[in-house]
């Protein structure tokens, strides 16, 4: 029996998060608006998927003030980093090579 | 870096549930034709009889698998892939090829680009001289 698939992983939604994140250069972040668009998520369902990685301690993210717009932008953490690679490593063992 | 083509409905849902994908993926190791019986695949999966029955249930009504029965003193039962079961199975890889290079990679890989410089080297190396 291979390792479990992390479920915080494994549901679509926050896979598609975290291995757009994951494809960024080391220290890099995105912005909501710009994973939203990336994914076509809506913004109420990408607050939740991301609040939840977030208190897994798997992103990060950051608000910064522009005047009177708001911005906020994501980044994968170290464990985040660490998690996606367990987990591909597990869909590896169990098909065979990806 | 858009993703073009990966919609989250592309990941075939019967297969990315953990438990199905754990049974469909130890059907797909073995060679094309072949079954297993519920118990040894019950090894395989760690799943509970109940447990891999219903999920067993569900990969047949969508004719991913089959489940015979077969003879002997004690009714057994044994299970394989279908075609269409191997179909689904391939297209959920494939659909999975397509994250981003950083979620495959592994990070100590040499990038692209190094790849290419090696492939500078060897050619000065196989070069005149």
């Amino acid at each position: 029996m291979t390792d479990e698939l992390d479920p915080l992983i494994h549901v679509p939604t926050r896979l598609k998060i975290v291995a757009t994140l994951a494809a960024l250069p080391d220290g890099d972040s995105l912005s909501f608006t710009r994973l939203q668009d990336m994914l076509g998520l809506t913004p109420g369902n990408l607050i939740i998927q991301l609040r939840k990685l977030e208190e897994a301690g798997y992103l990060s993210s950051e608000k910064t003030r522009n005047g009177s717009a708001q911005k906020t932008t994501v980044a994968l953490t170290r464990q985040g980093r660490k998690a996606l690679d367990a987990y591909t490593q597990a869909l590896r063992d169990l098909l065979g090579g990806l | 870096m858009a993703w073009p083509t990966m919609s989250t409905g592309a990941l075939d849902p019967l297969i990315h549930d953990p438990e199905r994908l754990r049974i469909v993926a130890t059907l797909a190791a073995l060679p094309d034709g072949d079954a297993l019986s519920a118990t040894r695949l019950q090894d395989t999966t760690g799943l509970t009889p109940g447990g891999q029955i219903t999920r067993l249930r569900k990969l047949d009504r969508a004719g991913y698998v089959r489940t015979e029965k077969a003879g002997g003193d004690r009714a057994q039962i044994t299970v394989a892939l279908t075609c269409d079961g191997r179909a689904a199975r391939d297209r959920y890889t494939s659909v999975l090829r397509q994250l981003p290079r950083g979620a495959r990679d592994d990070h100590q890989a040499p990038a692209p680009d190094v790849r290419v410089g090696d492939a500078d080297r060897d050619a000065a190396a196989a070069g005149p001289g």
